[in-house]
């Protein structure tokens, strides 16, 4: 046992699973992120056999579960929404507030958090697919791009196609056929790119735009969607140095802050 | 015809928003939950004046929208609880 | 208003009205330059109408300071009584067409969105809402409004919109409630009180302009409104004959003033002028499109942002839009005012509105149309965002087939909001349509 992990933080979303150990000063020490699997309740089971054998024990470390799965964590001391986890994770990274953007596989969140670091108010989009990775990683399949190539081929251009089509799915229709009609596959990208970042801008200024603007999630990686951003919104974006790991890192400090002593 | 002010028979938006607040003041409570369903114009228009009035009065708000017959899907929920969190 | 300010709205004024006669002189040499395979020539007097709309805006913008207060009104309102008052009237609703069709809305409706107002609310509304908020408009400014004046006939969406209004801008809201018509005609009871509404909204309305209503001058814009509302009429009858010579979307164009500029008296000089273009296009046998072949109807609001990809997409397979429910209901009423008993035909011509009556009478309509305008077709929008013109649609289109035997189109847009178009399912079921019609 590694008695320097001393709380474990599990995010069950629907598209990764992250698990995050964190030191007593809050650091994260070590992780593990993987494809999310239909039986959930198994694959929680191995993520912290996983954690046990990286040293966490969870007699002494606390856990907390957020997510979409968060209910099914059996041994969570805590279940913590994703909203809340992010904003405590993400305020490790960057203190003073601001506004945190996080675009998930499925989801996407904005969550406006005061210089206090308390979450004044949040917006998520979950009951349609434009405007997350989904969007972005059916386009990528589609025209046969990886979803790593994907922001540096859509800066590379500076021409831009409009996609009309507000749905993921008839969006992919529309990509093909302007495929079809002979334009370029850059300039698609950009539009695509843009159609995401404008769902994006829409919640945004639903919530009331603070600054900074900040960006995680897995989309987060895709430095088009943080340079689109920051020029629809008119300031700069700072993206996490773990932005896929924020809301387990957030769950994770809050598990540490119930340990009784900081011993 | 009493009760409280109501959109659908005519209340003005200000005397609702003052009736929420006092509502709110009486019992305590920390925030207000919208719970609307899904295209219903009295409510969708009261909405923003409501809010704005209750954050200037240092309450603050959720909005949740859902259908009349359907159950309670999960994201509703996960709003809710994020709610309370964000009050707690 | 101070002896400066004044000067400089007359100053304004002239400048604007010099600026809007360039234009239409520009754009009616353009016009007569027309080349085009599908469509036919445009109307001369379209630049006309655009000059007229333009001014009307323009004296809007100095209405304050010409000492004039001003009124917003739904589309329905009765405004005779407010005209006859001198108030300077508003129609967000117009207004929210002029930035569907300058494709300004979408921006606007964004800032109203972002201000909380669901996507799901009207888009005329949330245009109006988003203007107030930002104050960006294609007609250069809005005067804000003295008096709010909102009438049920075309639905009850107004009554929540005019109250956000209300509570936004301070001003007093005056609401005529019209009793829904669910039989044909209009009970003696509810005619009764939609006049002592209109009774008891003159003080009010009084009391805010700072003028007397007289009976003569409330006659003389009823006069007004019966005589433009007549000529309208017979604008779209025009089109009785082969090949029609304005299309319906040229009407969605040119029924502004009906709608906004009713009372006023270069309403009833802009559409006598345009019967008489019509008939000289008769004589030589100009149509709206090159080639006539089918004839059809539009039921409900238009979608203002695509009018022309709409207008060449049918014209291109010979078809046009001859008639439309939307522009008939600015004529069809012109027999119940009666000039000499102003307020109180008002009762009565505001309660039968097309969207004020059931479905069953909008069936009746269209298949009067249907004869009347010798069709071979409907094509029903179906509006996201207008739920009271749209609910019944189904069965309507069924029953035209059925009873009628002709096929009916239901399309799937929204008025205002190009972001509710889907151009290749439009495109499709459009090009679907035209083959059933055998085009």
């Amino acid at each position: 046992m590694n008695a320097e992990l001393q709380a474990c933080g599990l995010d069950v979303g629907s598209t990764t699973a992250k698990i995050v150990a964190i030191d007593r000063a809050g650091r994260m020490r070590w992780w593990h992120l993987e494809p999310a699997e239909p039986r959930v309740e198994e694959q929680v089971a191995r993520l912290i056999d996983l954690a046990g054998t990286a040293g966490v024990d969870l007699q002494t470390a606390p856990l907390v579960a957020t997510g979409y799965g968060r209910n099914l964590v059996a041994g969570a001391a805590r279940t913590v929404t994703e909203i809340t986890c992010h904003a405590r994770g993400i305020r490790q990274e960057f203190p003073g507030g601001g506004v945190l953007v996080d675009i998930g596989g499925q989801d996407s969140k904005v969550i406006h958090i005061s210089p206090q670091g308390a979450v004044v108010d949040f917006a998520m989009n979950d009951k349609c697919a434009a405007g997350t990775g989904r969007f972005l990683e059916n386009t990528a399949a589609r025209l046969g791009v990886a979803l790593e190539d994907l922001g540096r081929l859509t800066l590379s251009s500076s021409d831009e196609v409009p996609i009309t089509s507000t749905c993921t799915v008839f969006a992919e229709s529309e990509v093909i056929s302007l495929l079809a009609k002979g334009v370029r596959l850059e300039p698609i990208l950009r539009g695509v790119h843009r159609s995401l970042v404008r769902r994006l801008v829409a919640m945004i200024r639903g919530i009331g735009a603070a600054s900074p603007l900040l960006l995680s999630g897995g989309v987060a990686q895709n430095q088009a969607v943080a340079q689109l951003l920051s020029e629809e919104m008119g300031r700069p974006v700072q993206v996490s140095a773990h932005p896929q790991l924020v809301g387990a890192y957030g769950a994770a400090l809050t598990a540490l802050e119930m340990r009784p002593s900081r011993a | 015809m009493s009760g409280p002010p109501d959109p659908t028979r005519g209340s003005p938006i200000s005397e609702r928003l003052q009736y929420l607040k006092g509502l709110a003041g009486k019992s305590g409570a920390r925030g207000v939950i919208f719970y609307d369903v899904k295209f219903c114009e009295p409510e969708l228009f009261d909405l923003p004046q409501l809010r704005a009035g209750l954050q200037a009065a240092g309450i603050p708000s959720l909005t949740v929208e859902v259908d009349l017959n359907d159950a309670q899907p999960h994201q509703v929920l996960t709003r809710i609880e994020a709610f309370v969190e964000m009050l707690t | 208003m101070s002896g400066p300010e004044r000067l400089t709205a007359l100053a304004g004024i002239a400048l604007g009205r010099a600026a809007l006669r360039l234009n239409r002189i520009r754009a009616e040499g353009r016009a007569r330059a027309w080349r085009d395979d599908i469509l036919g020539p445009p109307l001369r007097l379209s630049a006309r109408g655009k000059e007229l709309v333009g001014r009307h805006w323009l004296e809007g913008r100095f209405a304050h300071s010409q000492g004039r207060k001003v009124a917003w009104v739904t589309s329905g309102a009765p405004v005779e009584l407010l005209k006859a008052l001198d108030f300077y009237v508003v129609y967000p609703e117009n207004h929210g067409a002029i930035c569907g069709t300058a494709r300004t809305a979408e921006g606007v409706m964004t800032e109203a969105e972002a201000a909380g107002y669901s996507r799901d609310l009207c888009s005329y509304a949330r245009t109006d809402i988003g203007t107030a908020l930002c104050g960006r408009t294609p007609v250069g400014r809005i005067p804000r409004p003295d008096l709010l004046v909102a009438c049920t006939n075309i639905c009850q969406t107004v009554l929540f919109w005019y109250r956000v209004l209300a509570e936004m801008f301070q001003a007093p809201l005056l609401l005529i409630d019209t009793p829904f018509l669910y039989y044909a005609d209009a009970p003696p009871h509810a005619v009764e009180y939609v006049k002592r509404q209109l009774e008891e909204a003159v003080p009010v309305a009084e009391r805010i302009s700072g003028k007397r209503l007289t009976q003569e001058r409330l006659r003389q814009v009823a006069r007004l409104a019966k005589t433009a509302s007549e000529l309208w009429m017979e604008v779209m009858q025009r089109n009785r004959h082969r090949p029609a010579p304005i299309s319906a979307i040229e009407q969605f164009i040119q029924m502004a003033p009906i709608v906004e500029m009713r009372g006023d008296p270069q309403t009833v000089d802009f559409y006598a002028a345009l019967l008489g273009e019509l008939d000289e296009r008769i004589a030589r046998g100009l149509g709206a499109v090159q080639r006539e072949r089918k004839r059809l109807l539009w039921d409900n609001l238009p979608v203002w942002y695509r009018l022309r990809d709409l207008a060449e997409i049918l014209g291109r397979q010979g078809a046009v839009l001859v008639a439309s429910t939307y522009t008939n209901a600015w004529g069809e009423l012109a027999p119940l005012i009666d000039p000499e008993r102003p307020l109180e035909s008002a009762a009565r011509t505001y309660l039968y509105p097309i969207l004020n009556r059931s479905t069953g009478h909008k069936l009746a309509t269209m298949r009067r149309m249907l004869d009347e305008y010798q069709l071979d077709g409907v094509i029903l929008h179906s509006d996201r965002s207008c739920k009271p013109y749209s609910v019944g649609q189904i069965d309507q289109r069924a029953r035209l087939a059925q009873d009628c035997g002709k096929p009916a189109l239901l399309l799937e847009a929204d008025h205002n909001d190009p972001r509710c178009y889907s151009e290749a399912q439009v495109a499709n079921r459009l090009a679907a349509y035209l083959e059933i019609l055998g085009t």
